[in-house]
């Protein structure tokens, strides 16, 4: 079974990240960029499916500029066999990612794509529902638990309130969740071999497909910052301005 | 007179391996390792758990020849004065765990005999030995780092050795030693020695700081060892001064993360505690401490990686890596003195981390190399 896992460069999950001077967008200079959490996990449910017998290749593939291949190679040292690079200078939204990603599969033709629930930049949750709409494949998100039962997968799925199970067909796309597993380290011996393997670089202008944003950027501002608290003196006093302040209880 | 070499400068570009490395053993060290810090700390070592994560980096592995089951790749100083800075970000003690056995692995890689490295060198790949009491200092800690107060009578196929070692990390959990001794011509060679040799002591020594790397006293009285226990058999002579020397930059590798460790804390306490109705760090007399730290620990890292990297090129690095351990040895000190004195009262207590690198920053001024690469 082939597995392909879509992953994405983002901005490091420790760095406070602030908006352009302009509040023209984030400011991404000089910023530590790293793999997407959910794409660590989806990369590392893939290697262990390969490592329990049921996946025989994965591949990993991410659209973006020149620099995502450094995520590549983290893919590969974490135990992907190769990575697809498809380069585009501008940076996408989810629906010209999901085409893009549609014809890599396409060429492919994986049995099972797994891919990260939502990137932590722009939060937006859609890649995957909407890869999988345009494949016209099943599709099972926020994945919690995964196993592979001959031509079709058993997903446990994290909702509102409990959990659920379903079945889906292969090939599907499965979006993963927090608690799916956790990510291992890459290995010393790994990262070097990491170098070695194979990373195709195919530019999305060869792929016919449209890429043109359907939104634009207004502008980008810092969340207003939190008053200091206060400290009360008894009781009384808070429940006094918890009616009459803060009006949250009456 | 300046020697700077404009034929060799030196470049801080990292390789995209080089890179790949740091971010993992960072990340690595911040969520795996501080946070057992205290607990390590506890209980004088690591928990066979949190050993065996260690052990899943394949480090050491990663640097023995193919022929003994290895991945040959020999680590460079850069990477490795990489690999031990970003390790010691999270624990200093922990790092050591990691630090002393991949010393090991390379000293004995480079420098043993056929013979020693078909013994030993399997067993570190497959981790069924893992640590080695390694004994580059001395016991009167203030003797010359490049000669041993342990002596070496070399008389044919025997060797007797008599003196003390102190401070040998992890030397209660390992079988072999490697000692450092002078002979009767004062040349410094390394020595295997086991355990249940006779004339072998072992001495418990509880530190002020590094609890969680226990370092014991090894005693040698009349200690009859074969000739083929010497390091690279009976007529090798290593050259000591360049072990000592790699060994100092790693030291000053390991002090290196931890003095990031402190700034990176620093920086967010004093801009967000609160005296007298602003932050401290409006305060110039925390600003210019804070400052003072920052520029310490940038130069600290351009003398360790300026060091590393003519020790690569094959040049002459015993100067600059005594001026770097110099330099770590004072700074680093300074740096955790001023970690606790920037948190107050706060950073008197054990809810925060920076009494714990302070005291383990101290080691970095006493021990002379030994547990570094």
């Amino acid at each position: 079974m082939k597995i392909v896992v879509p992953i994405k460069r983002v901005v490091d999950y420790n760095v406070k990240v602030r908006p352009l001077g302009d509040q023209s967008d984030v400011d991404l200079n000089n910023v530590k960029m790293a793999m997407n959490p959910f794409c660590e996990i989806a990369i590392e449910e893939a290697v262990r499916l390969k490592e329990a017998g049921t996946a025989t290749e994965v591949i990993a593939v991410t659209v973006g500029k020149s620099d995502s291949q450094e995520q590549l190679r983290t893919a590969l040292a974490l135990g992907a066999d190769r990575a697809i690079l498809v380069e585009s200078d501008s940076l996408l939204e989810p629906l010209a990612i999901a085409k893009a990603l549609s014809k890599v599969i396409e060429a492919e033709s994986p049995q099972l794509v797994i891919l990260g629930k939502q990137a932590i930049d722009g939060d937006n949750n859609q890649t995957g529902q909407m890869l999988a709409a345009l494949l016209n494949y099943g599709q099972a998100t926020f994945a919690s638990e995964i196993s592979i039962d001959g031509d079709s997968a058993s997903v446990t799925r994290e909702i509102d309130g409990g959990l659920q199970t379903i079945k889906v067909s292969l090939p599907a796309i499965i979006t993963t969740d927090l608690r799916l597993n956790e990510p291992r380290y890459a290995s010393l011996p790994n990262i070097m071999k990491a170098k070695k393997k194979e990373l195709d670089v195919q530019p999305i202008d060869a792929m016919g497909i449209d890429t043109a944003p359907r939104m634009e950027l207004l502008s980008v501002e810092l969340p207003a910052a939190r008053q200091e608290g206060i400290k009360v003196e008894s009781v009384e006093e808070l429940v006094g301005k918890l009616k009459n302040e803060a009006k949250v209880i009456s | 007179m300046q020697d700077y070499n404009t034929d060799h400068p030196f470049d801080l570009t990292l390789s995209e391996e080089q890179q790949m490395t740091w971010d993992m053993l960072r990340k690595f060290a911040e969520t795996e390792l501080r946070p057992h810090a205290r607990q390590v700390e506890e209980d004088g070592g690591p928990s066979n758990e949190l050993l065996e994560k260690i052990k899943s980096l394949d480090l050491i592995p990663l640097i023995i020849p193919e022929a003994y089951g290895g991945m040959g790749l020999e680590q460079d100083s850069v990477s490795n004065a990489l690999a031990l800075e970003a390790l010691a970000y999270g624990d200093l003690s922990l790092s050591m765990s990691v630090s002393v056995p991949l010393l090991v692995a390379q000293i004995i890689s480079e420098h043993g005999s056929e013979e020693q490295k078909g013994e030993l060198l399997p067993k570190l790949v497959n981790g069924s030995i893992f640590h080695v009491g390694l004994g580059i200092n001395n016991s009167l800690l203030s003797t010359d780092p490049y000669q041993s107060d342990v002596t070496a009578e070399e008389n044919g196929k025997e060797i007797i050795l008599n003196g003390s070692k102190t401070g040998v990390a992890f030397a209660n959990q390992a079988n072999t030693f490697l000692i450092s001794a002078s002979n009767e011509s004062d040349e410094c060679n390394l020595y295997f020695i086991n355990k249940d040799q006779e004339g072998v002591t072992l001495e418990d020594k509880d530190f002020m700081g590094l609890k969680g790397a226990p370092l014991s006293q090894i005693n040698l009285s009349n200690c009859k060892i074969n000739a083929s226990q010497k390091l690279g058999g009976h007529n090798y002579s290593i050259n000591y001064e360049a072990l000592v020397d790699s060994s100092r930059i790693g030291m000053s590798a390991l002090a290196l993360g931890v003095c990031q460790a402190v700034l990176d804390y620093v920086v967010p306490y004093t801009n967000e505690r609160v005296a007298f109705d602003e932050p401290i760090s409006n305060r110039q007399s925390v600003a210019f401490m804070v400052a003072d730290m920052a520029i310490e620990t940038e130069a600290l890292r351009l003398m360790i990686y300026k060091s590393a990297a003519l020790k690569d090129l094959g040049e002459d690095f015993h100067k600059q890596a005594s001026l770097t351990y110099r330099f770590a040895a004072h700074h680093a000190m300074k740096i955790g003195t001023d970690g606790v004195q920037l948190l107050g009262g706060h950073g008197f207590t054990h809810e925060h981390p920076v009494e714990l690198w302070y005291r383990n920053l101290r080691a970095i001024g006493i021990f002379e190399g030994g547990a570094g690469v």
